[in-house]
């Protein structure tokens, strides 16, 4: 009997991963040129996917059990097909969220979404103060156009969300845009910036400011309800605290790049999260099919079937390492050059800063 | 273990973002959200194990929406 075709031999060990949850980066083409964009956004790639290809990308992850597609750039509103893959993604029964800088999003593009649903329309302000933002955004009046911005989502009834990346020079304004979207019904995503892309590994949060920011986090979820103030810490703010509760949105389970989480990039290429670097590329949907991308059981080998063994760093003697798995892949990365070994960990801060006994 | 130097170290970090003493004693976790943690922990982990590995937690990279702060984030952990 012949043996299978390496195609056959994927679909028999189908993947029991899902990608419920996918960032495409439609185009790396930009308004902007913020300080700290990972993927150093500003020209479109050589060659980016076609409206037809993106289509299909939609159509392969809806088989896929996909629920969550967000558009992102770059900056997705660019893209002139923006709402058609929008609408067909809509048109599969998916959710899709727009995350964007939110300079471009005029009345015409606020009527456009209202016909989408949106999940959620994103809104990336790194600043308390138009000093801050638009020099970190590097757009002079892009801050008073974000609010302007967010006010006319919320009047439409779009789900809102303000993303903020802090570092160094914009962490201390926190407070300020606490007092700005305290009870505006937006939800706010607090991240840090990480040195990938154009972000000078000097800009980066110390050890202490980043456990300042995660108390300041810690303490808004105590003080006020969802309703008045909806705010979490992204991916890469914990994690496994003694001291602090959890203040992400879900209990850390460890990084879901290639488990449940997908990154397409605007040429194509696939890779677990769009953050890391291209030695973890899988390969490009042009020359392979999504599907038997994911569903190789060699893919995603980084994440997939690791053990307490994997761990690197300090992570190695830890006794939440088999769930937590080193936090943030990009940021261990990034900061040790290795896998799982995440050193902005509260866990481990705390310890550092002396917060526990060991 | 909570000492007055980890009490002191936490307001000084406070400090500089205007947390005051009391907005910080307020941020620590207690016994109630430690709790509710690990039910939801819990909970996630299961759902792992008879959905889908790693569940819903992929959601994290979308870009959070209003539509999840639900019983989830209500504060009890």
């Amino acid at each position: 009997m012949a043996s299978p075709s390496p195609q056959t031999k994927v679909m028999i060990m189908r993947s029991p991963w899902v990608p419920v949850s996918v960032v495409w980066e439609t185009t790396l083409r930009c308004n902007m040129r913020c300080m700290h964009c990972g993927s150093s956004a500003g020209t479109m790639r050589a060659d980016e996917l076609t409206t037809q290809e993106g289509l299909t990308l939609c159509d392969d992850l809806s088989d896929l059990g996909t629920r969550v597609v967000s558009l992102m750039g770059g900056e997705p509103f660019l893209r002139d097909d923006w709402l058609t893959f929008a609408r067909h993604i809509r048109d599969l029964g998916m959710d899709v969220t727009m995350m964007s800088n939110g300079y471009l999003i005029d009345d015409a593009a606020i009527a456009q979404l209202r016909t989408i649903d949106p999940y959620a329309v994103t809104i990336s302000i790194d600043g308390g103060t138009e000093a801050t933002h638009d020099v970190i955004r590097g757009k002079p009046g892009s801050l008073t156009r974000c609010f302007d911005t967010l006010d006319r989502l919320t009047h439409a009834g779009i789900p809102a969300t303000v993303i903020t990346t802090v570092q160094r020079c914009n962490y201390r304004e926190l407070p300020q845009l606490r007092d700005r979207l305290l009870g505006c019904g937006i939800a706010w995503q607090i991240q840090m910036a990480v040195p990938i892309g154009r972000f000078p590994r000097t800009e980066m949060l110390s050890a202490e400011e980043f456990y300042s920011v995660a108390l300041f986090i810690a303490s808004l979820k105590q003080t006020y309800s969802r309703k008045e103030l909806p705010v979490m810490g992204a991916h890469n703010f914990g994690y496994c605290s003694q001291v602090l509760p959890n203040i992400m949105l879900f209990p850390w389970l460890g990084c879901q790049a290639g488990l449940s989480a997908l990154g397409i990039h605007s040429d194509g290429a696939v890779s677990g999260c769009l953050s890391l670097p291209p030695a973890f590329s899988e390969g490009n949907l042009r020359s392979r099919p999504l599907k038997d991308l994911w569903n190789d059981p060699t893919a995603f080998s980084y994440n997939r079937g690791t053990s307490k063994d994997a761990l690197s760093g300090t992570c190695m003697d830890c006794r939440k390492g088999a769930r937590c798995r080193g936090g943030c892949l990009t940021v261990s990365y990034a900061l040790t050059g290795a896998c799982h070994g995440d050193p902005y960990c509260l866990r481990r801060l705390e310890q550092q800063l002396r917060l526990r006994e060991k | 273990m909570e000492t007055t130097d980890q009490t002191t170290k936490l307001e000084h970090l406070g400090h500089t973002l205007g947390l005051n003493a009391a907005e910080v004693a307020r941020a620590k976790r207690s016994a109630k959200n430690i709790i509710a943690l690990a039910i939801v922990s819990g909970a996630f982990i299961a759902l792992g194990r008879f959905l889908m590995p790693g569940g819903p937690v992929g959601l994290y990279y979308t870009g959070v929406s209003i539509k999840d702060f639900g019983l989830l984030f209500s504060g009890w952990f």
